[in-house]
């Protein structure tokens, strides 16, 4: 208990630098409240498969990049933020408000698209969607939202990775999901209330 | 008329163009920009899926409203209507698609859908009880219960069809993704909705109805409202 304390301790020390300096690129977006997001294991490792090997099935390694975006966006959102793997008890909250990101789904086109018999090659698009819990310490839900980032390239030989194309899905989640938080006036209630700051 | 050398070297060669092969020509040519026309147009439709315009949940059969929350469904079994928006037929791969109308008509409280607590019941037990003036509210016994599959766990098998009508799987799993219905919140005086798509088995044939239950949580009290929707199985036309 002591050294989850510790670490809790540890991250707002460290967060609160971090959120500093991202105040200065997003002056007076923030709220000023504390925010615990809970990033888990699963969360921050998603992997999607998408296509079959043989017809040029690619694995995305969506986590890796969802996991930084989802706290970037918590951090654009909220003055400070502290950083965890579970889901803290009650007591462990601090009265802060918690926010759980989960990976819903993503879906990725070809630049090579089959029409009837003819294959047309056309821009790649990405849909990546993210489902955001809003809770009070106690665990009840105060705001759910799905938020979608989206992207879309060029047919070039060199767009056909995607990982580019994941890159600016993701930095559209982020865009999305702190205009989603800012706009909630479920959670604009909640840091309003003593137990929110 | 033109000339043109010869390769035999013996002087230039007359070449009469003849107006009939000119005309031929012409046609060729119109026929083919005709084709590249044709096929750019199928390119241009490949990918894009009209858009389900719901009417507000009152106007539809199904209407319920609770403490202020107004809830419908909108089962499509219809096939010309599930090839308009999904590009392929649904049913025929076992999912029947049901749009689900939300508007939050209360006055200060938010109605929060979570769509992973949606659960569905397939009822295919034989007839009990006929009476129109009495028809079961909820579920025999011997109904399943289970929650709704997302689209990311649709059967990839039944979407290969999708190629054959025109599309690729990427572009229609795309498309099923986008107007799945999400979880979201709406606060007073918003509404949504979205399809789930719920499994019925190839051609759901052997479920004669399916029960919804849509519970939405609408603070204080921190309560699910339960929204539950009775739907008649009917072959699509």
């Amino acid at each position: 208990m002591k050294r989850k304390a510790l670490w809790a301790l540890f991250g707002v020390v460290m967060l609160e630098g971090s959120a500093g300096a991202q105040q200065s690129s997003m002056p007076g977006g923030q709220m000023a409240a504390t925010a615990v997001i809970v990033l888990t294991q699963e969360f921050c490792t998603v992997e999607v498969k998408r296509g079959v090997w043989a017809f040029g099935g690619e694995v995305f390694q969506a986590g890796r990049l969802l996991c930084p975006a989802a706290e970037e966006a918590a951090r654009n959102s909220f003055q400070r933020v502290i950083r965890m793997e579970t889901a803290p008890k009650p007591e462990d909250a601090g009265g802060h408000l918690i926010l759980i990101p989960r990976y819903v789904d993503m879906e990725a086109t070809t630049t090579a698209t089959l029409v009837g018999t003819v294959t047309q090659i056309e821009k790649r698009k990405m849909a990546l969607l993210v489902e955001w819990t809003a809770t009070d310490p106690s665990g009840k839900i105060l705001w759910a939202q799905t938020v979608e980032g989206d992207a879309r390239k060029g047919t070039g030989v060199k767009n056909i990775s995607h990982r580019k194309l994941l890159e600016n899905a993701t930095r559209d989640l982020v865009a999305n999901s702190t205009e989603a938080m800012e706009k909630s006036q479920e959670i604009q209630q909640f840091v309003k209330t003593p137990a929110g700051k | 008329m033109k000339t043109t050398a010869n390769t035999l070297g013996v002087g230039p060669v007359r070449v009469h163009n003849h107006p009939g092969w000119s005309m031929g020509r012409g046609r060729a040519k119109l026929g083919r920009t005709a084709l590249a026309i044709l096929a750019l147009l199928r390119v241009a439709l490949a990918g894009q899926y009209a858009d389900y315009q719901p009417l507000a949940a009152s106007g539809y059969p199904s209407f319920q409203e609770q403490q202020g929350i107004r809830l419908a469904v909108v089962p499509l079994f219809d096939r010309s209507s599930q090839k308009r928006y999904f590009g392929l037929n649904l049913l025929a791969q076992g999912f029947l698609p049901v749009y689900v109308v939300i508007e939050n008509h209360a006055n200060a409280q938010s109605a929060i859908l979570l769509r992973d607590r949606i659960v569905c019941k397939l009822d295919d037990s034989p007839p009990v009880s006929q009476d129109p003036q009495h028809p079961r509210p909820v579920p025999s016994d011997s109904a399943q219960a289970m929650a709704l599959l997302a689209v990311q766990t649709l059967n990839i098998a039944g979407m290969l069809n999708a190629m054959s009508i025109g599309s690729s799987i990427s572009n229609a799993r795309m498309n099923l993704m986008k107007k799945e219905l999400r979880s979201q919140t709406f606060s007073p005086g918003k509404s949504g909705g979205g399809f789930v798509f719920v499994p019925v088995g190839k051609g759901g044939k052997s479920v004669r109805e399916v029960f919804l239950d849509v519970p939405v949580k609408a603070g204080p009290p921190d309560q699910d409202i339960h929204f539950n929707f009775r739907i008649e199985m009917r072959s699509g036309k």
